[in-house]
């Protein structure tokens, strides 16, 4: 078991051309963010997933001079990548192929997927999988969950075929236990009423207490109220945003659901959006989840994610994972 | 959401001898292929801007070009810049930009997909 971090956290920064690739990865490890390192391919290589030989040598150089340990690797199934229409199976299968042995040449044993992936493409990449020895964790984020029928029938084709080259990623943005405070209050700096927050939040909470949602039909149901509430308070174009954010970022799975994956979870994103004045995650149950993962014998990494940047400029970035990873630390040596 | 709020950045605006050029920053988290653009519009000191057109990497498109270049990729860090003739020629210019970014793995039903709708306004020198 190590802890690490995505680079994903500090998005803001790298956006912003504060750093260059190789300056933040040396900023993690003196900081002492790692040892896990993971990044998004399209993130922070440029002409991803191709890599020059060049790249792949100086990135080989840069995990040996920090002492960072290459976790996972985070793919993307672009499958809407033509306006005219969405890939093939075929050509979505191809089109990861390049991903997973770019895992491969810079040394990243996971390769996180995504839920465009159904059963039966995650079947015909396996031998890709094989071929380059790297392990492919489909994550299960919010909207999506351990209950969700595309992860239960993922789970059903992975316990048929039975490698160790497939597996899951939990994100624990699935499993949020409230609205992120730091949102509702950027929300209401930008000059929304205090009416649409209560609204927001009340919906949540109504969607909290029916779980997660079983079906698409549900998820778009969820989505389309919020919509409607967010323009009758005036919301104007925000109001996708606020729907995005509310249904497809905060999901509602209560934390034991995650059991069924916990045998094929091959790392784990430690979502998390603040951290209060005790050192705990308001919004994420980080210590349950940490105990119930400790409870399976996980032995994989603790990926901590800070997604508050998306509405939060002010909170430093390196020091919101510093507090995470405390977090986790603390939860890790719980009830020894 | 993500990076919205920095699409225009105080260097963006450039005054060339056929019109204005306008830096933008991708607003997502991650590099998109230029398909994912599925609009962009310009405003200039309040009025409609005419004529766009993109350029990345040395190369140009009309913003209706933009929708067939699944193999272009935006890199997160690098410019996409927009330039259109409409030049009022004062100092500094009130730009104001929209672009929405069509994301090609956040599928909401089949062959649709999550929009996400950047919109900045700044008043910017040119350079």
């Amino acid at each position: 078991m190590i802890q690490g971090v995505t680079l994903y956290s500090f998005t803001r920064a790298f956006h912003q051309r504060r750093y260059t690739f190789e300056q933040l990865v040396r900023e993690v490890a003196g900081r002492g963010l790692g040892p896990g390192l993971e990044i998004v391919g399209f993130q922070s290589i440029k002409g991803f997933p191709v890599l020059t030989d060049e790249f792949t040598g100086r990135f080989r150089d840069l995990v040996a001079e920090t002492g960072l340990t290459p976790t996972s690797l985070a793919a993307n199934a672009d499958a809407g990548l033509r306006r005219d229409r969405m890939l093939t199976d075929d050509e979505l299968v191809d089109y990861m192929r390049p991903q997973i042995a770019a895992a491969k040449a810079l040394g990243f044993p996971v390769v996180r997927v995504q839920i465009s992936l159904t059963p039966d493409d995650m079947e015909r990449l396996l031998p890709v999988a094989e071929q380059h020895d790297v392990t492919l964790g489909l994550e299960i984020h919010s909207h999506q969950h351990p209950k969700h029928p595309a992860i239960q029938a993922l789970l059903e084709r992975y316990e048929k075929l039975g490698s160790p080259h497939l597996g899951f990623v939990p994100d624990w943005g699935a499993s949020l236990r409230a609205v992120p405070s730091t949102l509702l209050r950027r929300y209401s700096e930008l000059g929304y009423s205090e009416d649409l927050l209560d609204a927001l939040n009340t919906t949540w909470l109504e969607h909290h207490r029916e779980g997660p949602p079983r079906t698409e039909q549900q998820h778009g149901r969820w989505f389309g109220q919020v919509i409607q509430l967010a323009h009758r308070h005036g919301a104007g174009d925000r109001a996708i945003e606020m729907a995005v954010n509310l249904t497809g970022l905060f999901g509602h799975a209560p934390v034991t659901d995650w059991a069924d994956v916990l045998p094929w979870t091959v790392h784990t994103h430690a979502k998390f959006y603040e951290i209060d004045a005790d050192g705990d995650e308001p919004s994420v149950p980080v210590r349950d989840l940490v105990a119930l993962w400790k409870a399976h014998g996980y032995r994989g990494t603790y990926s901590s994610e800070w997604e508050g940047f998306h509405w939060n400029a002010v909170d430093d970035p390196f020091a919101m994972v510093a507090a995470e990873q405390k977090l986790i630390r603390e939860a890790l040596t719980d009830g020894h | 959401m993500a990076t919205d709020d920095t699409v225009l950045t105080d260097d963006s605006l450039t005054r060339r001898p056929d019109g204005l050029a306008i830096a933008l920053k991708i607003p997502w988290y991650r590099s998109l292929w230029l398909s994912s653009v599925s609009g962009v519009t310009v405003a200039i000191d309040g009025k409609p801007a005419t004529g766009l057109t993109a350029e990345l990497n040395g190369r140009t498109y009309t913003i209706d070009e933009l929708g067939e270049q699944s193999e272009t990729l935006w890199f997160l860090q690098d410019r996409l810049v927009i330039r259109t003739p409409d030049d009022p020629g004062t100092d500094t210019v009130d730009v104001e930009v929209s672009v929405a970014l069509r994301l090609p793995y956040m599928q909401i039903k089949p062959g649709l997909y999550v929009t996400n709708h950047a919109t900045n306004r700044r008043v910017l020198e040119a350079r």
